[in-house]
């Protein structure tokens, strides 16, 4: 299996997996704050 | 077909109708909630994170999820996966840049459709967005429905033999009977079943396939066994061809997702715009098992099935048979039944909305009764049903095509448009206009100009125009937006 196939496509999971954590603990705590 | 056939289709009719009763029951109980407009066309907004967003991922997903998918990925190998890139990373933008502002906008202004969104936004008394909107809308939802029943009937024949008419007439038979009793409520809570069994089926069929291939080194033996050009990225492409047609082609994808009225409205609907932030990481959840799953489906069934299948699309069908105890595999294969009714019954909802809210009610009867209105979307859901099945009927090969065309049509006119009105403040009327008309008629150029379409791909091609005209006669044209805030 090309290390490059498996890099985009596991790469690719994380980057999306951490900018989604990223935006719940980070980008939305205005929203946080509202709802408390 | 032979006897063994008809005997394991018996099997696959049971788990087939299991979840077409529990569709129905939905419709049913759901039917008694609906008092006002806004409950049939947002639930009165009292929606939570968990279905807000389960439910726009399975209305996000149509048949082709768990049929064309698999099958690009049986037939392409792994290059599908910059699709799948390019859609999870629209569908993170769409939840990230428009679900918050958009849901506090619609709140504060009472705005049911998206229609009503831009008209109040820009404080147009000319109608012209709510018009244009309002074409945009039917025009592309008509087919794009159509386009669902003709699903239903394919994938109906394909599993049982059902004649492709009956399998139209039933796959739109259920739809109309539910989004009919029970309103947008109906259809956010089939949708979240129906998305729980589309993640079921991309997470089991290839773990279990895997499994049976000896584990991830047979997986990765028999997928080699392809050629090169199958476990790349670039498929055998290289330069120009590579970058355009492979990867931006397979990317461009996410564009459409910033557009599509279906899958905003599951935004407006929610309670509480900060239970936004925890449907944007449900949805993003259900993106990252379930999409990259189904392109496992693809890519396990070559390893169990062979590359021999002549339709590669069936792949997901005939892998459920060999894999699964026949009741399972009905259930299954009713999972892709199921994304193509949520995807069906979120486009009716919304071209209903558009007859009753935006033409019927704003233009000929604003004090109509509640309850009248909720019969007048009844009566609106027949029609555009029926419209959407003639159109099935007559166009049973064509309208596949479609699909694409209006994912392209939709995203691009209302995606940088709804985007910068949102997010930028300088964005005009005009330019909103010029945004939404442009990303329409890019499309259609674009669709019939084999040139263009070959030297980039409509979807890229048509948001970036629309994109570059919105900003472009925004600045030019001195009408600028009223400063609400979003």
């Amino acid at each position: 299996m090309p290390v490059s196939t498996l890099l985009i496509v596991i790469g690719s999971w994380i980057v999306l997996a951490v900018l989604t954590l990223i935006h719940y603990f980070v980008w939305s705590k205005t929203d946080r704050e509202e709802e408390e | 077909m032979s006897a063994e056939a008809t005997a394991v289709d018996w099997s696959i009719v049971a788990g087939l109708i299991l979840y077409l009763a529990v569709v129905l029951v939905v419709g049913v109980w759901t039917s008694r909630r609906m008092r006002r407009l806004d409950d049939f066309v947002l639930a009165g907004r009292r929606l939570g994170p968990l279905a807000t967003a389960v439910s726009e991922r399975a209305s996000g997903e149509s048949s082709w999820f768990l049929l064309g998918l698999p099958g690009a990925a049986y037939a392409a190998g792994f290059t599908s996966f910059w699709s799948v890139i390019g859609i999870a990373f629209g569908i993170f933008a769409s939840w990230t840049l428009l679900a918050v502002p958009l849901r506090k906008a619609t709140g504060k202004m009472g705005a049911l459709t998206l229609p009503d969104y831009f008209e109040t936004r820009f404080k147009d008394r000319t109608h012209l967005l709510r018009g244009v909107s309002t074409i945009i809308i039917l025009v592309f939802y008509t087919v794009y429905v159509g386009a669902q029943f003709v699903g239903a009937g394919k994938i109906l024949n394909a599993t049982f033999g059902l004649d492709p008419v009956k399998g139209i007439l039933l796959g739109a038979g259920v739809v109309a009977f539910y989004t009919l009793m029970g309103g947008f409520l109906a259809v956010v809570w089939t949708d979240v079943v129906q998305g729980i069994l589309m993640m079921c089926v991309a997470v089991i069929l290839p773990v279990v396939g895997i499994a049976r291939l000896g584990g991830l080194d047979g997986f990765v033996s028999h997928v080699s066994a392809m050629g090169p050009d199958f476990i790349t990225m670039n498929a055998g492409q290289t330069g120009r061809a590579f970058l355009f047609g492979v990867m931006l082609g397979g990317l461009a994808w996410g564009f459409g997702y910033l557009g599509q009225p279906h899958l905003l409205t599951r935004y407006m609907a929610i309670r509480n715009p900060a239970h936004l932030r925890q449907g944007t990481s449900i949805a993003m959840a259900w993106v990252l098992i379930a999409y990259w799953g189904a392109v496992m489906i693809g890519l396990v069934g070559v390893g169990i099935l062979g590359p021999e299948l002549a339709d590669a699309e069936t792949v997901m069908p005939y892998l459920a048979k060999a894999l699964m105890p026949g009741w399972i595999a009905g259930l299954m294969i009713a999972g892709a039944i199921a994304a193509m009714m949520s995807t069906a019954d979120s486009q009716l909802i919304v071209s209903v909305s558009a007859v009753v809210e935006d033409v019927y009610v704003r233009l000929f009867h604003p004090n109509a009764s509640p309850r009248h209105l909720v019969a007048m979307s009844r009566i609106a859901t027949i029609v555009m049903a029926g419209i959407a099945l003639l159109l099935a009927f007559r166009n049973q090969d064509l309208i596949f095509n479609m699909v694409a065309y209006a994912w392209s049509g939709l995203g691009s006119s209302f995606g940088p448009p709804l985007l910068l009105s949102l997010r930028w403040r300088r964005v005009g009327r005009w330019g909103v206009l010029a945004g939404m008309l442009s990303g329409m008629v890019s499309t259609i150029v674009w669709k019939n100009v084999a040139v263009l379409n070959d030297a980039l791909d409509i979807k890229l091609a048509s948001f970036l125009i629309s994109l570059a005209m919105t900003i472009v006669v925004s600045l030019a044209v001195k009408d600028r937006a009223d400063e609400t805030k979003t």
